[in-house]
Parts: structure tokens; sequence; C-alpha cells
């Protein structure tokens, strides 16, 4: 535990370090990075927690080596946080991480990522597109888990913080460990 | 570790110059490979420990700048270790806005946007949510807030009211002083230094882990502090020492909850070379006081997050403190409990409101120069506030409304309220305006106070007998009234620079002066009162403007300039307030392991009310000054730092202290000081 903490805030730091980097290498950008890049790193390794301690339904999957589809629908400044996912185990399956755009394209995923600077009627659009379907919708705005998304991330105090909406994920047929579930923030039932 | 982890999380350093992006691009092919090999090592983190990582370091002093509608300036841990001051009141020099002078060697007076004074009272400070605002004066004894510079996560200070959410007597400006939470302190230190003016110093921390997502450290600190001069040139024997301890433990029991609980207790004594009056020849008399103050206080702090949009806070405190010097001696027991809920309705309104309840109960010894009547009083103050932060166009325009209302036993009730409007014209440009009202409520003194301000020797009077010259408090004193109108701009075009500018225009009504009552024959002496009334009425008028520049990555500017105009002066309460002050700080670190940094500041010349003086004001020259700081790192837990301040006379003169003790200079001086962490 000790030791995982010292790792975690040496790769904070490592983190830190790195958008120093980058900051220094894109200078002129500047407030071009609405969120700093450690900040979407984290929440990537959030989401892959998430996966692994989610239960789909038999449905989803045709075979056992069927790849794990995680959309991410949000602009370029998160690509290379959730690009790193890509090719990670769940389970026996390999993580494939695909960038979307439009609403349609939702429907074929097992894990959606929804980012906060979607335009709010994409977000209700997507919502809508796989209400009811086995996909794990996350996402970073407040009003998320309201307009019937699944986990929302949110920051408090330098910390993220995550909440689970229990009903929504029974509709999208979705079990979430109880380990989830101890360390999420419950909106409505468990 | 490449670069010190303070010094990456404070500082976006960012540089415009072709060399520095040569440099840049250099580094980052350097670093490319560990870089992508260890951020991609998040991925093995379970979540309990992702949920431990701190994000968004990077632009939280530019978030705090951009998204509020007041004067905010924001001094962080980064700021206080390099300016290489040794207390809080130094620290806030570096704030446009401000006003900040040192007495003698063991008072400052402090205000912000004007009305400086060692009795200061319109300025709310709060430690960790704390309050140290003293109800017998109005004002901070900043000589016993010795918290542990070191520990200090940031300094927020907002220069104008701040009552709809603090309070009364946020009339100026609210000061907040928050430390570290104790998860970011599991470490040791110990730093030891000396020097001319301060003499010896020492303090020492360590933090832990007490046990699953439970965590404590405890420290102490003592100092002595040399004696400054009297104009006239002799020891003005103001030296004194401070000896202050204390600790925090957090625990976060699940998901939704955490408490702490802090306390610090401090003891000190501080000397003062005092000229007190008395009604025998020679009518006055020198003391040499040694006051012995001391102090506690106990914090328990609840915070749970409902929801993403929810979340509450309950903080109760016991707060101690003595004061024993030769015109008084107070003894006060303060009890506060403060709940704070903020939630979001709907899509458009963040809301905030709470409540609050604080007991307080004060003694004083019986003293012929301060005398309180009675000598000892309780009272309470019950208040409530409601603000809505209401989205009016998103990412555009934020309209707050809000106000607080509150009762106490001096005044019955009282509504602060305040309107803020934020516009963001282009996501670099924002402007911010506010209207809003705060009251000052009125002191123990004020109301049950009786002081001898001096006696006026029988041969200069016409009547041939002394005159004492008392100042009476009235029972029927009211608060004093403010009603700010403000303008703010700010430009942050990138992490590198931003640039802030404030504007203000302040009316006061019911402001206190004194009126002069009819002269009393008691036989030896004439007695003169002078009566607290709410007669008058003041304006202030300035510009603050506080720019940051990140020139190079070793290279930090920081410019603060303050222009204030005002006319408390003819309430014959105050003095006349600099009308221009300066300060220029620049860091730099032209290696990694060295630190130089420069601060200049000039403050323009003052008067000051000084009751010794013919016409009651004692004029202070305008003063410029330059503190020097130079630090060395020779491996991680190492740093020898050393430091000159006031370097560029031998001494300078601040300011003066209405009554009972004379204008003493501020020395030149220089320490030294090693820090160890592990």
């Amino acid at each position: 535990m000790k030791k995982d903490k010292e790792l975690a805030k040496r790769l904070n730091r490592i983190c830190c370090f790195t958008v120093f980097i980058l900051l220094l290498s894109f200078s002129t950008i500047g407030n071009a990075f609405g969120k700093s890049m450690e900040e979407y790193a984290v929440k990537a390794a959030f989401v892959l927690n998430f996966a692994r301690y989610t239960q789909w339904p038999a449905e989803s999957f045709v075979s056992p080596a069927e790849p794990f589809k995680l959309c991410v629908l949000g602009n370029k400044n998160l690509e290379s946080a959730f690009q790193a996912l890509n090719g990670k185990k769940i389970g026996s399956r390999t993580l494939h991480v695909r960038f979307i755009t439009k609403a349609k394209e939702a429907d074929k995923c097992n894990i959606l990522f929804i980012s906060e600077d979607t335009d709010p009627a994409v977000l209700l659009e997507t919502l809508e597109a796989v209400k009811g379907k086995p996909v794990l919708t996350i996402g970073e705005t407040k009003t998320f888990i309201n307009k019937g998304g699944v986990i929302n991330l949110f920051n408090r105090k330098e910390r993220l913080y995550f909440e689970i909406n229990g009903t929504t994920a029974r509709q999208q047929q979705l079990k979430l460990s109880s380990r989830l579930l101890k360390l999420a923030i419950i909106v409505g039932d468990k | 570790m490449i670069y010190r982890s303070d010094i990456d999380k404070n500082h976006a350093y960012t540089g415009f110059t072709n060399v520095i992006y040569v440099l840049a691009v250099a580094a980052f092919l350097c670093y490319t490979a560990p870089l992508y090999a260890e951020q991609s090592d998040l991925t093995v983190l379970s979540i309990e420990d992702l949920m431990g990582i701190k994000v968004t370091s990077v632009s939280k002093k530019t978030q705090y700048l951009s998204d509020s509608a007041a004067a905010i300036f924001v001094i962080t841990n980064d700021d206080l270790k390099r300016s290489g001051v040794t207390n809080i009141p130094d620290a806030l020099r570096m704030i446009p806005g401000l006003n900040v002078a040192r007495i003698d060697s063991n008072k400052w007076a402090v205000n912000s946007r004007g009305a400086t004074s060692r009795f200061a009272d319109k300025l709310l400070v709060l430690i960790d949510g704390r309050s140290v605002y003293t109800p017998s004066f109005s004002g901070v004894y900043w000589e016993v807030q010795n918290v542990m510079l070191e520990d200090v996560e940031r300094i927020e200070v907002i220069r104008g009211p701040g009552a709809t959410l603090w309070g009364a007597n946020a009339v100026n400006g609210v000061i907040n002083i928050i430390s570290k939470h104790a998860e970011d302190t599991q470490s040791g230190l110990v730093s030891l230094g000396g020097g001319s003016e301060e003499q010896a110093f020492a303090s020492a921390r360590y933090g832990t882990s007490l046990g699953k997502n439970t965590y404590g450290r405890i420290y102490a600190k003592g100092f002595n502090g040399d004696k400054f001069q009297f104009s006239q040139g002799d020891d003005a024997g103001d030296d004194w020492g401070m000896r202050q301890g204390g600790f925090r433990v957090e625990s976060n029991l699940n998901a939704n909850d955490s408490v702490n609980l802090q306390g610090d207790i401090y003891q000190g004594d501080i000397n003062q070379q005092m000229t007190l009056p008395c009604s025998t020849e020679p009518y006055c008399k020198e003391k040499s006081d040694d006051t012995e103050v001391s102090g506690g206080n106990l914090v328990a702090r609840w915070q749970s997050i409902l929801s993403s949009t929810s979340e509450f806070t309950l903080q109760a405190y016991y707060d101690r403190t003595e004061r024993k010097e030769a015109f008084a001696h107070e003894k006060r027991n303060s009890f506060d409990l403060d709940f704070q809920h903020r939630f979001s309705a709907g899509t458009r309104h963040d809301i905030v409101w709470g409540a609050r309840y604080r007991h307080t109960s004060d003694d004083f010894a019986r003293n012929p120069l301060v005398l309180l009547d009675p000598d000892s009083r309780s009272d309470d103050l019950y208040s409530a506030f409601l603000q809505d932060e209401i989205s009016l166009v998103q990412n555009r325009l934020k309209l707050t409304l809000g106000s607080k209302f509150e009762h106490n036993d001096y005044t019955g009730h009282e509504v602060q309220p305040s309107l803020r409007l934020l516009w963001l014209p282009h996501p670099n440009h924002k402007l911010w305006t506010s209207v809003s009202r705060a009251v000052r409520t009125p002191s123990r003194v004020e109301n049950d106070g009786t002081i001898i301000n001096e006696v006026i020797p029988a041969s200069s009077t016409p009547a041939g007998l002394p005159v004492v010259i008392k100042t009476m408090g009235t029972p029927g004193y009211e608060s004093e009234e403010l009603t700010a109108y403000e303008l703010g701009y700010r430009f942050v075009p990138n992490q590198a620079f931003s640039l802030d500018i404030a504007t203000f225009y302040n009316d006061y009504d019911n402001a206190r002066t004194v009126e002069v009552g009819t002269p009393v024959f008691q036989g030896t002496y004439i007695e003169q009162p002078l009566y607290f009334t709410n007669t008058f009425s003041a304006h202030t008028y300035g510009v603050e403007v506080a720019g940051t520049w990140q020139a190079a990555k070793w290279l930090k500017l920081d410019l603060a300039y303050s222009y204030l105009v005002s006319d408390f002066e003819d309430g014959g309460q105050l003095g006349k307030e600099p009308t221009h002050q300066a300060s220029l700080r620049s860091a730099l670190t032209p290696r990694e392991d060295l630190d130089l940094d420069i601060w200049l500041r000039y403050v323009d010349n003052v008067t000051a009310i000084y009751v010794a003086s013919d016409n009651d004001l004692f004029d202070i020259d305008g003063y410029l000054t330059l503190d020097l700081r130079l630090a060395w790192r020779p491996t991680g837990n190492w740093e020898l730092s050393l430091v000159g301040q006031n370097l560029l006379e031998s001494s300078h003169l601040e300011f003066v202290q209405e009554s009972f003790t004379r204008p003493t200079e501020v020395e030149r001086s220089i320490y030294g000081k090693v820090t160890y962490q592990f």
C-alpha cells in the first residue's frame, strides 16, 4: 500500500513533468488544453478499471476472443491518453480504442466515454442511441448522470471521484462489481 | 527526480523565445522514451490508487484568477518560499491593493484598499476556516498568527467585500490561509536558521500515514526576533519570541466522506518599550513591557460529497487566546459552528447556502488605561446566507446573486447582499463587475471601552491643570457600512502570462469618528472625553494591477501595482494612504539546484495617526527597498538559503502605532537557513 502510494506520487511527478514538457513544446497553444493531459491519463486508467469491474451480458460478445470495444467521443486533447489503453487486456479480451464523432457509431461499443466538451445535443442523442443496450457510458459533466449516463467522473479538491447511477446500469444490462460500488458515490438505487 | 515537484506543479514553464523553443524540443526528445513508459504505468494502478492521485495542478492558479467575479489573488506555497518571508504579513506585500506596514519588530498594520492601522478594522482573516479577527478591537494580532509556512498550501486574498459569503467584517477584504492536507505532507522536514534580525528560528514537521486512508502530521516551530531601533537611534526594546506547535489528522471514511481534526497551541513573549500616559508629573511613564501571549484552537471538519453536483461541509471549532500587556489583559474563548451546502439546480444554477452560530466570551482585567465596562461579556452571532451563481449564457455570461443575513448582539440584524457579473467575450478576455454591501460591526472597545489616550501637561493648558484625553465607547455605536462598486478585467492568453486589473469605488457610511464631549473638572485634573460616533462618511477609489510572466523556463516575473485615493484622514481616525505602491518579484532558476530571487518594493509616503504629535498625525516618507534570496540544493533533501531583507537602507520607517509606542524603524537584515527533508 505504502509502496503503491509512493509509486503513485512518483508517477504523479512524472506526469507533471510530462505536462510541463508538453507545455514547453507547445507554448503557443497555451489554453487550447482545456484540461491538462495528466487528468485524462488518470481518467483513462479509471476507464480501464471500470471495464475490469463490470460484467456485460453474454450476448454482448460472439466469441471469447472477440475484442473489447472502447469508444471515445471527444476532442483531440484526450486522444493520446486513451490511445495508451489500446491493446490492454480485459480478462481474455483485447481492448480496442476507437475515436468516434457521431451518435450512431456508439451502439457498437462496450464502453463509451463522452468528454465534457461534447455538444449537449450530441450528448443527449448519443445517450439516447445506446439506451437499454449493454453499453457502459462514462462521462465528465455534472448533468451526465441525470441525462442517462452510468458513471460520471468529477474533480473535487484535485482528486477524481466517480458517481454511479445503479438504476441506469441495470437498464443497460450491466452488472457492476461490489468493489466498484463501494468506492463510488451512488446516485439513485444501488 | 529531474525537477523539484513543487516547481513542476506550480509553474507551467513556458517561453516565447526561439531559444527556449529549441531547448524545449530538445528536452522533449530526450525524455520521450521514459515518459511514455512511465505514463502507461498509470493503467496498472488500482481504482483506490487512482483516487489518491492529484490532478490539475498546472492551471490551478490561472483558474482561480479566471473564474471569479472578484479581485482575487493567490499566493502559492512556492511564492511563499521564494519570497524569503518568515511571516504572513510580509508575504502579503506581494499583493496589489494590500497595505502592509511593519510598526516595529513584532507589530504590523495590514489592510486591504486603505484604512490601514495597527487596529485596522475591516479585514477578515481566516486560517483553515477559523477566524482570527479579534472582536475586542476588530483587528488581527498578526504577531501571534505563526503558521508553519512550509505547510501552507496557498493564501487566497480577496480585495473588496466578501461579506455575502463570509459575513460581517469582510469589508475591505478577506484573507484565507489554507494549509496543506495531511496526505500531502507525508514526510519529515527540519529547518534551522538565524541572522541579524531573525536571530534564531527552527521548525520541524513530521507527517505519516496512520492506517488505511488516514494521515497525520505534527509540527513545532519557534523563533526569537531581535529588536529594531527607534527613529532617534536608540534600541526599541521590541525583541520577541514565539513558540507554536500543532497537528492535523484527516481520514477519508469512504468515497463520500472525509473528516479532519486539527489544532494549534502557542505561547510567546513580546517585549515593548511603551510610553504610557499618567495623571501626575511628568504625565507619562516609560515602561518596558513583557507582553505574554498564548492561545490554542481545535478545529473539526466533516466534508461530504453527495454527488458531482452536491456537497456539504460541517465545521466546528474552539479557539482561546490570552494577551497580557501593560494596558490590557484580555482572555477570550470562542466557539463556532458552520454549515455550508453547495448544489446545482438544473443546468444553470449553482447554489451555495449556509448557516453559522458563533459564541464568544471575553474577560478583561481592570486596567486604568483601557477600561471595559462590563469587563466580561458574552456575545452570540447567528447568520445564514444564500448565493446563486446563474449561468446566463453558457461559458459566456455568469451572474452571481446572494446575501448574508445575520444577527449580532451589538446592532441586531444585518443584511449584506452582493451582485456580481462575469462576462467572457473571448476565452482569453474576462470582464467582471460587482456591487456589494458589507458592514463592520462594532468592536467591544467602540461599545464598552474607555481609553486614556494622553495627558496634556499642566504647563500647556490654559487652566493650568493637566488634561486627560479619554476616548469613550458609546453603547449605541452602529455598524460602519460600505457600498462597493468594482470593475475588473483579466487577460490570460496562455499559461505563461496573465494580467489582472481591478478598479473600485468604495462608499463608506456611518464611519467612525470622534465627537468632543464636555470637559469634566476632576479636582487635580480636567478630563476631556471624546466619544466614538458614526457620523463620518468616506470614499476611496483605486486601481490594482497584477501581472505574471513566465518569461522563460528559468525566469518568472511578478508585478503588482496599486493606486489608491482615500479621504479617510478627514475623519481624524486614520492617516493618508500611500497613493502609489509597487512590487516587482523576479524568480530566477539559472540551474535546477539554484534559486535567485529579487524583490523590489516601493511604497509612497503616508501619514499615520499618532496622538503624541501636535496635530495627531505623523509623516512617514515613501521608501524603496529590496529583498534578495539565494538558495542552493546540493541534493534533493537539502536546501541552503541566504536571504537579505530591506537591503537598500540601514533602516526605514513604515508606520507608527496610534499611541503608547514610539516610531520604530525596520532594519536591514540578513539570515541563513538550512532545510532538510526526509
